[in-house]
């Protein structure tokens, strides 16, 4: 047989090379299931480490850029809230000068989310504060964007919220830009509307609507969204204006009652 | 006493695979895309199977080249074996090209280098796309020729780096 295969059976290395290709095509043809378990079995046990550690590392890493980038957004926050805190005890003197209520501080309390209607019929949610928290009926509700709701029930120990896409809620909202006022109310689905604005007034795509602060539950500058469109019936006297809402109203976890003091 | 030398020798072999296993087992897992030049990697598998058919000889490279395949094969169970007998492949042909041309010198080292991922991706890429070249095309351009351009300027600036000056012969 090795006078056969002449001067190719002399070298070594051919023999080598023979055994690992027959080796290579027998593992080839094994059936999948077998491969993929093999293949598993071993990659548990020679990457899987390195793969773990490579994730905590890289995760360690991403922590530390994000808490860079935190850092850097709580320095020009600092920054603004001194300049607000200026502007607001300034306001509160020409306010004490004209004799004008003061809105004098506010108390925000956090709360989670601890059951809401699966379909949405009804919106509102149950959340974890209650009265013995200092909650109470109709104190204003927040998510970390903007305005969430209003509470309609304190229990001792959780409260009932009726949220922006509850038919039944309504709240007076303003125009940031031009300051055009209207009430704001759920218009369907993930929209709500800016009703009785008049068609003349100034309301444009991505103005901001906040609180309009006229009535006595929501305080003035609560961000509620911003318009995505602006339209005209003809037959009507007001225009059409939809908002989306900043508020993350079917997925929010976690939400914050404003208890405002009013002097 | 000869067998005990020749254990020596194997055993010495055995435990610089397994380093080398396990450098590139800590590359491919948390340094490959670090290395990584856009479309272009490195392929340090490769470069190392290189230097051990260069340094070591024909037969322990086509044995490692068949340990680093099974090892990279792992990623892509599907295809566990066609690595291996890619890389032991490769690395008898290095040996052939080790033994019929000059390969002293480093431009004949980045050829070799460069050729060798050529190959291996070609290879690779015919077995796993069953021969359809209007698929390989667009992958062998630009990711593999890329990959070979860094891959030999990695291995060159290597090479340069641990480059051991001759010593000079004295004269009286």
């Amino acid at each position: 047989m090795l006078r056969v295969l002449g001067p190719f059976s002399r070298n070594k290395s051919n023999w080598y090379l023979l055994a690992c290709w027959a080796l290579s095509i027998a593992i080839l043809a094994l059936p999948r299931p077998y491969k993929a378990s093999a293949a598993n079995l071993i990659w548990q046990i020679l990457y899987a480490p390195f793969y773990q550690a490579g994730e905590k590392i890289r995760g360690l890493y991403q922590v530390q850029r994000e808490n860079q980038e935190l850092r850097k957004d709580l320095a020009a926050l600092t920054v603004e809230n001194n300049i607000l805190e200026e502007e607001r005890q300034e306001n509160q003197r020409l306010r004490q000068l004209l004799e004008f209520k003061n809105i004098l501080d506010f108390e925000v309390i956090p709360a989670e989310v601890i059951a809401r209607d699966p379909n949405f019929r009804v919106n509102s949610v149950l959340i974890s504060a209650g009265a013995r928290l200092g909650v109470q009926r109709d104190l204003p509700v927040i998510d970390i964007r903007g305005l969430a709701g209003k509470v309609t029930e304190a229990f001792p120990d959780y409260s009932s919220v009726q949220m922006l896409f509850d038919p039944g809620f309504k709240v007076s909202g303003l125009v940031q830009r031009s300051r055009v006022a209207g009430i704001v109310a759920w218009k369907g689905g993930q929209l709500l509307e800016l009703e009785y604005v008049p068609s003349a007034a100034d309301v444009q795509v991505g103005d901001e609507i906040v609180t309009s602060g006229l009535s006595r539950i929501y305080p003035t500058g609560l961000k509620i969204g911003r318009v995505t469109r602006v339209s005209q019936d003809p037959r009507s006297l007001f225009k059409i204006v939809e908002i989306s809402p900043y508020a993350d109203l079917y997925n929010v976890e976690e939400l914050f009652i404003i208890k405002t003091f009013i002097q | 006493m000869t067998f005990g030398l020749f254990k020596e020798i194997a055993y010495s072999k055995v435990l610089t695979f397994l380093v080398l296993y396990l450098v590139v087992i800590v590359y491919e897992t948390l340094l490959a895309d670090i290395f990584r030049l856009g479309p272009a990697r490195l392929d340090l598998g490769l470069l190392l199977l290189i230097y051990v058919t260069l340094n070591q000889g024909t037969k322990p490279g086509i044995i490692f080249g068949f340990g680093l395949g099974l090892l990279l094969d792992l990623m892509t169970p599907l295809w566990l074996g066609l690595d291996s007998l890619i890389k032991s492949t490769l690395s008898y042909l290095m040996g052939l090209f080790k033994e019929s041309l000059f390969v002293e010198s480093i431009f004949s080292k980045l050829l070799l280098v460069f050729l060798a991922v050529l190959v291996n991706d070609f290879l690779r890429f015919c077995c796993t796309y069953s021969f359809d070249f209007t698929k390989i095309g667009p992958i062998l351009w630009p990711t593999t020729l890329l990959s070979a351009v860094y891959t030999s300027g990695v291995a060159g600036l290597a090479m340069f780096l641990t480059k051991t000056k001759k010593p000079k012969l004295q004269t009286t």
